[in-house]
């Protein structure tokens, strides 16, 4: 891309020029003198050089192109920051604030979600990171099933935060059968067993499906029709990375306690079926969700507790019977400790919270002191809602979201188009439900993956820390070569400086227009991108040693070696960009920004030696100085002494 | 001048300046090889049995920075107070020094609420602010799945470059360069685990960039040794083994810079990351970047172009040329000099220019009064002519 082509006004104005130093240049260098002599025994007589000549290269273009570049860099960025000094856009690691990266969390299969239900969910969980009232969110799919929140500052609610990303999975679910669950109230009376088993609660509809297969509560030997008839309820089970499947289930519990709860269809009420199912109180919350539904609901040992804890979205499948619990709530008014929850037998959903078209807080116009959720269905959403409703008069309905019961009203009358969700709300308990409504349901679960909060202080020290890796970096690396290669440190030294200045604009003028920011991860890229951009100088700059030592001036051995080293240095730098370039497509984590950073430096890097080293080489060649032994760092036909001495340094 | 310097042989490090070493890499390769597999069997030995310090992403749990800079508190009470209030410490440490003293505190997985609580607990001993605490919070899964992407972001990379030197270079350089990153791997992460030093995602980040690294250090010797057997085979001069070794001494000292102007900035990073800030990102890059490109230039003067070597010597024509090189040196009874050789290496390094891969330069450009009389430089033998001269009189000295 840079190569010019050499014809046109500027070479032959270099031609003129190289005619008018040429003597000059050839006299200083003493090396040269006796190499060029026998040498120019040969072509001396040579009168075609002056062809040769005008085609030298002409190194104004290649200036005038690299303060063009950094004319439309700098111009551009200070237009993106409003003409004022462009700044970088620092990330919350350098300025303080909190990231968080969530997860989505696919049941039963390894298949990340879709680009489309990944932008879906971005969005859903932008609306309700900007309703918790932080200041400029920013919100982004990362990798194939990642999404980060980044909120700068250091006034965040974490725990609003933190719920971004439930699922809020709303499902509208007849109640077919509920009991209390008394588990956490046992716990926190402690010493005293409870007065007696689980009390039913008010609808105590049997459920048809499991009531078809009714045999004695207290029959210990089961039925194999029951265990074919649970296989749907088996379905639910998201599959966890764990690999637990319901058999290994059942072999934990012991084969006779599993054959007993798969037979039970209402609450055990003898010791021996109770401390058989005992085992049932020592599963996991992942092996509690690969239960089949009566098993979950019938067995008392099971809790609320384990049923909360289930994976996200454990009953989010639509088309099975799930059970589910309603949020604790105190037992008695006196002692708020207290708290018992509702275990719900639930059939399958036929309305989703994705026909829910908007929902709206209100106060109950019987009872204004009552607030209440006004919800709007879609056309097809109130179809199925009207139908579900006209079968179900009298009966509970239970709203579904994530694993819990949020609220189980009654339903009064068939309604299609709208309802109004009644209960015991509080006026925050209302505003969520809407909220959640509203905003509807996220396509798939999210977990939190990481939260990383970082002061303000922190993120100070922390950029100070960064910037001072790297000049320390710079300064190493310019002592460095101005050590082993003397004058030639200096087009080190300005050639790092032209890609400083040539980076900062480009990265002020990413975090303006797309957002880039900057944080310590890249800061590292960059100090790291240091030892590799000044290596393509090494690499010039070595070849040109190379070919002096092969008895060549300056003047000729620099184009020579530039010609080589250039091939050398693309083809290095192309293997620095594929590293950096699957690391940025592939990784996830902060890693990304380390690969950007390294990506960009190395862009910069091959624009810098094409624009800036390799014409600047050329035009000091043209000088004396790099044809002077002591300054130019490049002659290794100097007495011994003199060598020494350099590569000591 | 030639008469003065042929007395007094130069020192090593003026050699290495000049590029006139002459150290015997590939004859002595299975030094090297047996070398680094005596470190590559010690360091798996290490890894099986020592196993890995796995960082906070890998087990799971919270890390807290407390500052302490105006604290009377010590770290051990802070660890007590979290302790206190339910928390399971796993380590804790002193980071920084000055006004960024801080306190790095993990503790395993904790609720929300949980983790709330041990901030408060740990900011009231520590008399700061529950806000001015760090807190860094990250699942058991975290970890791996960053693993994994980088596992898939490895394999990528690894059949991409193969590709790259493969059609850049030849087979047998993507191979060898393969089988030096394979080494470079094996050895950092058997320091890592001989040392003790945590891994952490960012580890493993950093050492994916050591395999661009590392390999870039490879391509830098492999550029030469490509250059200088190009025309291997159409002379009897030198074996391929005696051309690869002078690459490699040639480009001695472009990769002993490659490597310390590498180094020199993560030298910084690495102390910054451990002086100023203490853990986090820039140590774990830094660390895992300073090892492994170190033993990464090793890698790439003392095995990738000795293997290169051996793969070449396993073809029929290389053998063949082998022995070409023997008989004429048999023939030629003129003892093979050094300087001679040299010479007609310089010679061989001439022709070659107009046939290397990317020459698409205009020649014109490379303005070379001194070769324009013999015109297109395509004329090996007038090259010959001129080039000798000053390569003998340059060993001569």
């Amino acid at each position: 891309m840079c190569e010019p082509t050499p014809s046109g006004p500027p070479s032959r104005r270099a031609g003129a020029r190289y005619r008018l130093r040429g003597p000059h240049c050839a006299r200083p260098c003493p090396s040269s003198e006796e190499e060029t002599e026998p040498l120019a025994s040969v072509t001396g007589a040579d009168r075609p050089r002056k062809k040769i000549q005008r085609k030298r290269l002409a190194v104004a273009p290649y200036f005038t192109a690299l303060l063009a570049v950094l004319a439309v860099l700098w111009l551009s960025a200070l237009a993106g920051s409003g003409w004022k000094f462009p700044t970088a856009k620092l990330g919350l690691d350098l300025q303080g604030g909190l990231s968080m990266t969530l997860t989505a969390y696919q049941q039963g299969t390894d298949e990340p979600p879709s680009a489309e239900t990944m932008e879906q969910a971005r969005q859903i969980i932008e609306n309700r990171v900007n309703s918790t009232g932080v200041s400029e969110p920013e919100v982004f799919v990362e990798g194939s099933e990642n999404i980060v929140v980044n909120v700068a500052g250091d006034d965040i609610d974490e725990e609003a935060l933190r719920d971004v990303g439930a699922p809020a999975e709303l499902r509208f679910r007849i109640v077919t059968n509920s009991t209390m669950d008394t588990s956490a109230l046992e716990e926190a009376l402690a010493e005293e067993t409870p007065t007696d088993e689980p009390t039913d609660t008010a609808s105590e509809t049997p459920t048809e499906e499991s009531s078809e297969t009714a045999t004695d509560d207290a029959s210990a030997d089961p039925t194999e029709e029951t265990t074919t008839e649970d296989a749907s309820g088996s379905g639910q089970a998201p599959t966890t990375d764990e690999d637990v499947t319901i058999d290994d289930v059942w072999a934990k519990v012991g084969a006779d306690a599993a054959a007993t709860a798969q037979a039970l269809t209402a609450a055990p009420a003898d010791e021996a079926t109770m401390a058989l199912l005992e085992p049932f109180g020592e599963l996991t919350p992942e092996e509690v969700s690969l239960l089949p539904a009566n098993v979950q609901f019938f067995v008392p040992q099971i809790t609320c507790e384990q049923l909360d804890n289930r994976p996200p979205g454990a009953v989010q499948q639509a088309d099975i019977e799930v059970v589910a619990c309603s949020a604790p709530e105190p037992y008695s008014a006196d002692d708020p400790d207290l708290t018992v929850s509702y275990k719900y037998l639930l059939q399958p959903a036929t309305v989703l919270g994705s026909d829910v078209t908007q929902a709206d807080v209100g106060t109950d116009q019987a009872n204004p002191n009552m607030f209440v959720v006004n919800v709007q269905f879609s056309t097809s959403g109130a179809e199925n809602w009207g139908a579900l409703t006209a079968e179900n008069v009298g009966s509970q309905v239970a709203i579904v979201l994530d694993n819990e019961v949020v609220s189980a009203p009654t339903i009064n009358e068939a309604s299609t188009n709208s309802t109004q969700i009644s209960g015991d709300f509080t006026a925050d308990e209302a505003n969520q439900l809407a909220d959640q409504l509203n905003f509807g349901s996220l396509p798939t679960t999210f977990v939190v993956e990481t939260i990383n909060e970082v002061t303000a202080t922190l993120g100070v020290d922390q950029l100070k820390a960064g910037m001072i890796a790297m000049m320390l970096g710079l300064i190493l690396v310019f002592l460095y070569s101005m050590i082993y290669y003397r004058l030639m440190g200096f087009v080190v030294l300005g050639s790092l400086i032209v890609a400083t200045a040539v980076l900062y604009p480009a990265i002020a003028l990413l975090g303006s227009q797309v957002g880039l920011t900057l944080t310590l991860a890249g800061v590292a890229g960059f100090v790291v991108s240091i030892g590799i951009t000044a290596d393509s100088f090494i690499v010039y700059f070595e070849r040109i040693k190379e070919e002096m030592a092969g008895g060549r001036s300056a003047r000729s051995a620099i184009p020579r070696a530039w010609v080589r080293a250039r091939r050398t240095i693309l083809s290095a730098n192309a293997i620095s960009m594929i590293s950096a370039v699957v690391l940025y497509i592939l990784a996830i984590g902060p890693v990304r920004a380390f690969a950007f950073s390294l990506g960009i430096s190395t862009i910069v890097d091959v624009m810098i030696v094409f624009l800036f080293t390799h014409p600047i080489a050329e035009w000091l060649s043209r000088g004396r100085v790099l044809n002077s032994q002591a300054l130019s760092g490049l002659h290794t036909k100097t007495a011994p002494a003199t060598g020494d001495a350099a590569a000591k340094g | 001048m030639s008469t003065k310097q042929t007395e007094k042989r130069p020192s090593v490090l003026s050699q290495l300046y000049r590029g006139e070493t002459n150290f015997q890499f590939i004859a002595n390769r299975r030094k090297f090889y047996l070398a680094s597999g005596i470190v590559i069997a010690a360091l798996a030995v290490v890894m099986v049995f020592k196993g890995f310090v796995l960082g906070i992403d890998f087990a799971g749990g919270v890390q807290y920075a407390v500052p302490a800079a105006s604290t009377s508190a010590s770290l051990e009470d802070v660890e007590n107070a979290a302790e206190a209030a339910g928390a399971e410490v796993g380590t804790g440490q002193v980071a920084g020094s000055g006004d960024g003293r801080s306190y790095i505190i993990r503790v395993g997985e904790l609720e929300s609420d949980q983790s709330t609580a041990v901030r408060d607990a740990m900011a009231a001993e520590a008399g700061v602010g529950a806000d001015s605490i760090s807190v860094s919070e990250v699942s058991a899964t975290w970890g791996a799945a960053v693993s994994k992407q980088a596992l898939i972001a490895l394999i990528v990379f690894l059949v991409l470059v193969s590709a790259f030197i493969w059609i850049r270079y030849e087979r047998r350089m993507a191979i060898a360069s393969l089988g030096a990153l394979a080494h470079d791997i094996v050895i950092t992460v058997g320091i890592y685990s001989l040392v003790g030093f945590e891994i952490t995602p960012s580890t493993i980040v950093g050492l994916l960039t050591i395999l661009g690294y590392s390999i870039y250090d490879t391509v830098v010797v492999f550029d030469k040794v490509q250059e200088n057997t190009a025309q291997l085979l159409k002379s009897r001069n030198q074996t391929f083994a005696e051309a690869v070794n002078d690459a490699v001494n040639q480009t001695l000292m472009r990769s002993i810079n490659t490597s310390i102007i590498g180094v020199l900035p993560v030298a910084a990073l690495l102390f910054v990351g451990v002086g100023m800030l203490g853990v986090g990102t820039l140590k774990d890059l830094a660390l895992v970047l300073f090892v492994g490109m170190i033993v990464g230039a090793y890698s790439s003067i003392f095995l990738a172009a000795p293997w290169v070597v051996d793969l070449a010597e396993r073809s029929a024509a290389f053998q063949r040329h082998n022995k070409k090189v023997a008989t004429a040196r048999a023939a030629g009874e003129k003892s093979e000099k050094p300087a001679a050789k040299a010479a007609d290496d310089e010679d061989e390094d001439d022709d070659r220019l107009e046939l290397a891969k990317t020459d698409d330069l205009p020649l014109e450009l490379l303005e070379e009064p001194v070769k324009t009389g013999s015109a297109p430089r395509s004329g090996p033998s007038r090259s010959g002519q001129s080039r000798p001269n000053n390569a003998k009189k340059r060993k001569r000295r």
